[in-house]
């Protein structure tokens, strides 16, 4: 089997990680070493994207597709007929120098099908990492999935290597992780990503007293300086929004995550009979992720996004037809409107349409000039969903409208309409 | 009123600091694009100073370092309609930092503050872009003649990629590809200049029309690889549009794959939801070798203490 063709299966194989982000690492560049390669703290960069909106900033590709485990909802799993490959650790070396000089990319993001053992199969994924990092001397970004149950030293060099490390938490309940993927093991998934949060922050500390005492030999071998993600699947189990975001809080608060990454369970060739086959939950994906970033960023509590009525046909679900945030405007409606010159700043955030650049920039701009409704507009701020929501000294909503009975079928129609279109 | 012929940002700020000292209101300025043959060229510009009174520190104002920043990055706009414009805002927005504060800047809906924020995102846009999109192609030794360039002598690769900026900003850009591709010769070659780097030196030339490159023989395994790196499943053509608009598609080799992808995603998609699923024990009951590697892990799982919730505290 030629490169091109195990290209095609590997890639084909790597899919269905959605983690592409070469962003929030060290600064790096090669003027030194007189190489290749170079990262930034800020921005990724993404060289492609392809017709599912996803963006292309990393080589993806699994080592090899070969695997003993019987994962329910993984494409590569034991018993599936997909054809298989394995690249060598030169081939797949080669290709990330290759693709990497012409721009196509920031990086690799290399994970691999489990073969003879944990140990064996790490051992082959930092390999490379290994080769394009001595030999090479690359300075791109690179991400290595890492085998739960692979030594403690192989982590460590991993780690050495890797701007990102991650392990895959693949189900929100132990009990579905039992069933679906009956060979990984919840316990040691918890000690490794407890191992590497203990590694990132070790790193992360030397450096710091590094800076405080002007003295570089106090900084720690390197490790995973980009920290560590994870992802879960969405839709190849029963658990509902309310258990996957409080599952992801708990990730968070833990390990310090980067990212919880969800993935929409979606059809493969060659499906398990273990599971239903529809199309991916797309729309719910994108209700968690706006869901995940209201936790983080914007201090609401999970019981405040999904539906917690006890009489509601979705329980513990996100609504579908409005964003999260909008919707819970729409339960509290008691709390609006909000008037933008005297409210606070985490109050004015909590406006469906104003995020936090635009709830700063509304607070900065209230200090020069009272706020008119025409200053909203120029903002370029979503009005005809605002409207209702906040008074300027020019604006005031009539009262009906908010505790009209129909007051949500405003923002609901259109889109589902939209919705129902794509599902 | 005074006229002059802006050629760019260095330029631009010697004549406006010499009309801030003189304290010429931007009413009494008309910018001009560098072709233009001004009333006053930048030599003249001591006529406009009055003689009684020296420029001394005192009669120099303090300028907000981030606006001197944002000016730099509006100075590379390019506005094919009015391209004097961005000179006549800098300058009215400077003349209003000095006589009303730096507030202004803050006045995020003010007309002119709004023209220098989105003048910015343009310029910033287009650079993120152009670091994206900029796709070097590995040339044979007599294409390197195409650059202006001479071959390495070692022999050594050399790379060229064509590439069309909106604004002018190869020059901000191209020590970012200086610190990401130091070990390899390349030029970057665009009609408003190009950029070349020799693994010693960068070098800016004036620009060129588009040169004829043959075309790379790694293409194969990029689009192969974007091809299968795509879920039929997931499509959704208008999000890869506004990320990727049409317009960089000709710089990408893989554009020529999306028109296939897309439409045969559907039923791709169906074909995969339709195709009979299969049995989850198929492997174990033909290798024995499988099945006793899962049989190990399984019972391990099973008999683990910790069996109530998927806990995480480590044990």
């Amino acid at each position: 089997m030629d490169v091109l063709q195990k290209l095609e299966i590997l890639a084909d194989a790597a899919k269905y990680d959605a983690s592409c982000a070469s962003s929030g690492t060290e600064s790096r560049n090669s003027l030194k070493t007189k190489s290749i390669g170079s990262t930034s703290p800020g921005m990724g960069i993404c060289h492609s994207y392809t017709p599912d909106g996803r963006c292309i900033s990393l080589l993806k590709i699994l080592l090899t597709n070969f695997c003993l485990y019987e994962c329910a909802y993984c494409v590569n799993r034991t018993s599936s007929n997909v054809p298989r490959a394995r690249f060598s650790i030169d081939e797949v070396v080669n290709l990330t120098m290759e693709f990497y000089k012409r721009n196509y990319i920031e990086g690799l993001f290399l994970s691999s099908g489990i073969i003879k053992s944990a140990d064996y199969t790490m051992e082959q994924v930092v390999a490379v990492a290994r080769k394009l990092r001595l030999e090479h001397r690359f300075g791109g970004y690179i991400h290595l999935k890492t085998i739960p149950e692979a030594s403690p030293e192989l982590l460590a060099e991993a780690g050495l290597y890797a701007d990102r490390l991650s392990i895959n938490v693949e189900l929100p309940s132990e009990t579905s992780l039992k069933r679906l993927a009956p060979e990984k093991n919840a316990q040691s998934i918890v000690r490794s990503m407890a191992n590497l949060s203990s590694g990132i922050e070790e790193y992360k500390e030397s450096k710091k007293l590094a800076r405080k005492k002007a003295n570089k030999k106090l900084i720690a071998p390197k490790f995973s300086p980009s920290g560590q993600s994870t992802q879960m699947i969405v839709g190849a189990d029963t658990s509902n929004d309310a258990i996957i975001l409080r599952k992801a809080s708990q990730l968070y608060k833990s390990f310090k995550m980067k990212r919880v990454y969800y993935s929409a369970f979606s059809p493969i060739p060659d499906a398990s009979s273990e599971l239903p086959l529809k199309s991916p939950p797309l729309v719910r994906e994108h209700r968690l992720y706006q869901a995940d970033w209201l936790l983080r960023f914007y201090g609401y509590g999970i019981d405040e996004l999904t539906d917690v009525t006890n009489d509601s046909p979705s329980p513990g679900m996100l609504s579908l037809d409005v964003d999260p945030k909008l919707a819970w405007a729409i339960r509290h409606r008691d709390a609006f409107p909000v008037d933008l010159n005297r409210a606070d700043f985490e109050t004015i955030l909590r406006v469906p349409g104003i995020g936090v650049i635009n709830a700063r920039r509304l607070v900065a701009q209230r200090k020069v000039a009272a706020l008119r409704y025409q200053d909203l507009s120029k903002l370029r701020l979503p009005v005809e969903k605002l409207k209702y929501f906040v008074t300027t000294i020019d604006h005031r909503p009539k009262p009906a409208q908010l505790d009209a009975a129909n007051f949500s079928s405003l923002f609901v129609a259109q889109k589902s309409q939209q919705m129902n279109l794509f599902e | 009123m005074y006229s002059f012929s802006v050629t760019d940002f260095e330029n631009w700020r010697t004549i406006a600091r010499t009309l801030l000292q003189a304290n010429v209101d931007p009413s009494n300025v008309s910018w001009q694009p560098p072709e233009q043959q001004g009333l006053f060229s930048p030599s003249a510009l001591e006529a406009i100073i009055d003689p009684g009174k020296s420029v001394s520190s005192s009669s120099t104002h303090k300028i907000p370092r981030q606006f001197l920043q944002r000016a730099k990055q509006a100075a590379c706009f390019s506005d094919m309609k009015d391209p004097a414009r961005k000179w006549s805002i800098l300058y009215s927005l400077l003349w209003r930092i000095v006589h009303y504060g730096n507030g202004t800047l803050l006045l995020t809906s003010d007309p002119e503050v709004r023209c220098l924020d989105s003048m910015c995102k343009a310029v910033s846009r287009d650079k993120h872009k152009m670091k994206a999109f900029v796709r070097f192609q590995q040339v044979a030794n007599h294409n390197v003649a195409v650059t202006g360039q001479e071959c390495p002598e070692d022999g050594a690769e050399y790379y060229v990629a064509w590439f069309e900026p909106s604004h002018a900003i190869v020059e901000s850009v191209a020590p970012f590809f200086v610190k990401r591709f130091t070990g390899m010769h390349w030029s970057i070659l665009t009609p408003g200049g190009c950029a070349h780097w020799d693994m010693e030196q960068l070098t800016v030339t004036e620009g060129v029309p588009k040169p004829d490159i043959d075309t790379d023989s790694f293409d194969i395994f990029w689009k192969a690889y974007y091809c299968n790196i795509f879920n039929p499943a997931r499509l959704k053509e208008q999000a890869m549009r506004s990320e990727m608009p049409k317009k960089y598609w000709k710089y990408l080799p893989e554009a020529a794959c999306i028109h296939d992808l897309t439409r045969g995603a559907t039923a791709v998609t169906e074909q995969m939801i339709d195709a009979p699923t299969t049995n989850s024990d198929r492997a174990r009951e033909k290798s024995r070798i499988v099945a006793q590697f899962q049989n190990t892990l399984r019972l391990k799982n099973r008999i683990d203490p910790d069996t109530d919730n998927f806990s995480d505290t480590p044990p």
